[in-house]
């Protein structure tokens, strides 16, 4: 007994028990799911059925030729549209950051649209440019030259859509590398008789390079586990990847449920590999870099090439935000899309249907703004809590809670959604097919991203201003309340409105878990897509972009916070 | 080794003037030091010098060669300047062990291996870091990256040697230490060197010649001890050290002697120097610095220059005491290392030799 009073006495401490809370919180919304697909994969009988325990699901797919195919297109794209990303976000971040090209504060706002914008959308807006059938680009080849040469169904497709769509993270990334770099690293190397090109190559580069490896890796995670692309540009052709084929054996008749958790048990393998190798290397790599005084980093003068890397910033934003987007909102008012888009076709009964008509546009919309509003709060008031656990206390136990939130990170939408289909499709708890289900797969599965920004904003508030609280007779919840919140603010506020665009476009957990009634507006296009109406889903797709914007509009005046800091 | 020239150098930032106009000769082998308040000019002046701002007229000279003219549009790239720089941030490359980063400059200049291991391990040696050899700089103290940056700013024998602040990151006992070390080391190689700090012990310790900057201009130079003891102007005799200043009217000057009547508050009096610099009329601050005034407790033989005063406060600092006197209201600052046996509160008297009291001109 006496051994153990200690132990009890710490899990009697407030900020223990919170630990515990959060913990189990976790277990239930993300262990417990994964754990009942875990057991499924060696079952034969769909959820809640009996059945004997058995290899034999990994048996059928190890020996499918569908499963290799299928895994090497996945590693493809996810190789193609790395090697793509990464090299836009690079060559953009360099030339904002370290050329004298000209209009670069004005662009600063053009080049992080991409970041907030919808890659299914993408993925649907190219195939109105690219299409071989009905792009535009094509037709302009077509009058011109008599040939079509682009098709942005297949893989390269994919691989283009991806790369553009998922370069705002390594330009990101890597632009605040360079951003933060002491330019005297660079000046003791050019007075160490070091010419520009020399330094740039020995010392830039290599300073630069946990930075790209990052953005690499988050963008090979991103792109294997991305849904949306993949099924816009590959599923109506059969060009399956793993994600899709997932999606495919769990919506389509006859339903296979053990092997949808036995596929996805391979991309969560895969995910949390990659993950695994990313915390790795970035524990090692990580270079601080951030001098003392700084002076404005070096700029190199391109003479008459600026005008080549202005025309290379404009055509970057012409092809990933103007083209694509002015596209799709066109499309929403045609009757029919093609090479040659007629005037005479001009309509407004698109958006008449979709407004007036089409039962389920309201409840999308109704849906995906409180998912995204409520879920992004909610998110970030637990992450808050978790962070403030992690960074301030010495709770019992902290670290493993850090872990824990952590995890999620290497979980793919599609396959948690895989993972609560198995543990709620047949529950008890009358929660699936509900509302709430999202809400909880959203949370659990995003809370990694707004912990990583809080928990850093937390370690730079230095700890003395809350012990000054505390010695001046402030509880740690009035602490909190009164010190630390106020001081955390712009890092709750990016967290929130990361997490709201992150919510209000999901769609590969949403796609497996809605059901009538929680709808949401990218599970919405979905349908419409399949069912071929184009012109219609460019209209909720439309509604989709300007209820982000006006609603990023509203955060950025109601918080008072610049856009531009929220992505930094 | 050559010698440095800057010429009317002038650097403006938008309206706001870094540099005003400023001449500055550094000559062979010496080690000249630009001291002054952050924002006095005397790191851009530098870095004008480095290359890593461009002035916006005058010319720089290394020896006779110039580096830097506004007019005739020359402006070396800083790796041609041929000279080594050791930053604030010290600037060693986290990516690279000790040893590559003192080799880069070789590699850079394609050095044969052998040299680049003599040169590099000779320069380890110098500055007492061999041991270090093989380790990142995350594994080595602020005090070691320090002498990694010397090392590396000395490895390929520049012709001048640039040094921004590089002590003050250090704590009070590894700077002390350093400062007497990089004078050895600048002193063993001979080196030209143009050294910016805003500590004055710092200054004193290391220069041959100080150059005391304000508002972008070089308000005094000399050795160490002419600025000191012959402050031009209220400003460096402020910056430099402790001085009280009483303020007042030349009434006399003779052969080796003024009398310079003071008017402050409650202290009327006059006050003799042996400063004859200023004619008669002109205003003057009478200036002393601390350790000049001399305590009594009884009336001493000097008539002049002497008066009853009480003793406000006296602080002992260890090795010296510290004390405010009042004089007529007016307050002193004085300072001996001698036993002082007058408590706080008690009358005493105080003395200033004529030879100790400056004279410098108000404007």
């Amino acid at each position: 007994m006496k051994r153990i009073m200690p132990f009890i006495r710490l899990l009697a401490r407030r900020d223990s028990i919170l630990v515990v809370v959060i913990a189990a919180m976790i277990g239930v919304t993300v262990i417990y799911p994964l754990s009942i697909m875990v057991y499924g994969t060696f079952k034969s009988a769909p959820p809640g059925e009996p059945s004997p325990l058995s290899f034999d699901n990994y048996g059928r797919m190890f020996s499918a030729d569908w499963f290799w195919v299928e895994l090497g297109h996945t590693v493809w794209i996810s190789i193609g549209g790395t090697l793509l990303g990464v090299f836009l976000g690079v060559s953009l971040a360099w030339i904002v950051t370290r050329t004298d090209t000209p209009w670069v504060g004005k662009l600063e706002i053009p080049l992080i649209v991409p970041f907030f914008l919808s890659p299914f959308i993408g993925a649907l807006a190219w195939t109105g440019l690219a299409s071989r059938d009905y792009g535009l680009i094509n037709g302009w080849f077509d009058s011109l030259l008599g040939v079509r040469p682009f098709e942005v169904f297949g893989p390269w497709g994919i691989i283009w859509v991806m790369g553009i769509y998922y370069s705002p993270y390594a330009f990101l990334i890597v632009s605040g590398t360079l951003r933060n770099m002491d330019p005297t690293l660079e000046e003791a190397a050019l007075s160490s008789g070091a010419t520009k090109p020399q330094t740039m190559l020995r010392i830039t580069l290599p300073l630069m390079a946990p930075g790209i490896l990052a953005s690499a890796l988050l963008i090979f995670v991103a792109a294997a586990e991305q849904f949306g692309i993949p099924s816009v540009l590959g599923m109506n052709q059969r060009w399956f990847v793993l994600t899709t084929r997932i999606f495919y054996l769990l919506q389509e008749y006859p339903q296979d449920y053990s092997m949808g958790a036995t596929v996805a048990m391979v991309m969560l393998f895969f995910t949390g590999g990659m993950v695994y190798l990313r915390n790795r290397i970035m524990k090692r790599r990580e270079f601080v870099t951030v001098g003392g005084k700084s002076f404005r980093p070096h700029v190199i003068p391109l003479g008459k090439w600026r005008y080549f890397t202005l025309s290379y910033l404009l055509a970057y934003i012409l092809l990933v935000v103007i083209l694509p987007f002015g596209t799709f909102i066109a499309i929403s008012f045609f009757k029919f899309w093609s090479i040659h888009p007629k005037m005479k076709y001009l309509t407004l009964e698109n958006w008449e249907y979709i407004l007036f008509e089409y039962p389920n546009t309201w409840i999308a919309v109704k849906n995906s703004l409180f998912l995204s509003v409520v879920g992004a709060a909610v998110a970030v008031l637990i992450s808050a809590i978790i962070a403030w656990v992690v960074v301030r206390t010495k709770a019992f136990g902290k670290d493993t809670l850090d872990t824990i939130a952590t995890l999620p990170v290497a979980v793919p939408g599609l396959i948690l959604g895989v993972a609560y289909m198995w543990a709620w499709i047949r529950s008890p708890i009358p929660i699936y097919g509900t509302i709430w289900i999202l809400m909880i797969a959203y949370v659990s599965r995003f809370i990694p991203y707004s912990l990583r920004s809080i928990e850093s904003t937390l370690r730079q508030i230095d700890k003395t201003l809350e012990e000054s609280a505390n010695i001046s007779g402030a509880s740690w919840l009035q602490t909190f309340r009164s010190v630390s919140l106020p001081l955390l603010k712009p890092g709750l506020v990016a967290g929130f409105i990361l997490l709201f665009v992150t919510f209000m476009r999901e769609l590969s957990c949403s796609i497996l878990l809605y059901s009538s009634g929680s709808e949401v507006m990218s599970v919405t296009m979905f349908d419409l897509w399949h069912d071929g109406m184009f012109p219609h889903l460019a209209a909720i797709g439309t509604m989709q972009l300007f209820m982000t914007a006006a609603c990023l509009m509203i955060f950025s005046w109601a918080f008072k916070i610049r856009i531009t800091e929220v992505v930094r | 080794m050559p010698d440095v020239r800057i010429e009317k150098l002038i650097k403006r930032f938008g309206n706001v003037t870094a540099i005003a106009d400023v001449d500055i000769h550094i000559p062979d082998g010496e080690i000249v030091t630009l001291l002054g308040p952050s924002g006095c000019g005397k790191t851009t002046t530098l870095r004008c010098l480095a290359g890593f701002e461009n002035a916006d007229e005058g010319q720089i000279w290394i020896g006779d060669q110039l580096i830097f003219d506004s007019k005739q549009n020359i402006n070396l790239s800083p790796q041609k300047r041929d000279m080594g720089m050791v930053f604030q941030s010290y600037a060693v490359w986290p990516h690279m062990s000790v040893f590559e980063n003192i080799a880069f400059p070789l590699r850079i200049r394609k050095a044969p291996r052998k040299e680049i291991d003599e040169k590099v391990i000779r320069a380890m040696k110098m500055v007492g870091i061999e041991e270090l050899k093989d380790r990142l700089p995350s594994e080595i103290s602020g005090g070691q990256q320090q002498r990694v940056a010397f090392a590396r700013a000395i490895v390929y024998e520049p012709a001048v040697l640039l040094l921004d602040e590089p002590l003050s990151n250090l704590d009070a006992k590894l700077r002390e230490q350093m400062r007497f070390e990089i004078l050895e080391l600048q002193r063993k190689i001979g080196i030209t060197t143009v050294y910016v700090t805003h500590d004055q012990e710092e200054a004193m310790v290391l220069s041959d010649e100080v150059l005391v900057m304000d508002f972008g201009k070089v308000i005094q130079r000399g050795d160490p001890e002419a600025i000191y003891f012959d402050p031009s102007n209220e400003f460096v005799a402020d910056f430099i050290g402790k001085i009280n200043f009483l303020p007042g009217t030349v009434k006399q000057v003779e052969e080796g002697a003024s009398v310079v009547g003071i008017e402050e508050g409650g202290f009327r009096s006059e006050i003799h120097s042996t400063r004859t610099n200023y004619p008669q009329g002109q205003k003057v601050l009478a200036s002393v610095r601390p350790e000049n005034i001399h305590i009594h407790t009884s009336k001493p033989d000097q008539e002049s220059n002497t008066w009853p005063a009480k003793l406000i406060r006296k602080n002992f600092l260890g090795g010296m005491f510290d004390m405010v006197v009042g004089v007529e209201g007016k307050e002193l600052r004085a300072r001996t290392p001698f036993k002082v046996e007058a408590k706080s509160g008690s009358e005493v008297f105080i003395h200033i030799p004529p030879k100790d009291v400056l004279l410098i001109h108000i404007n």
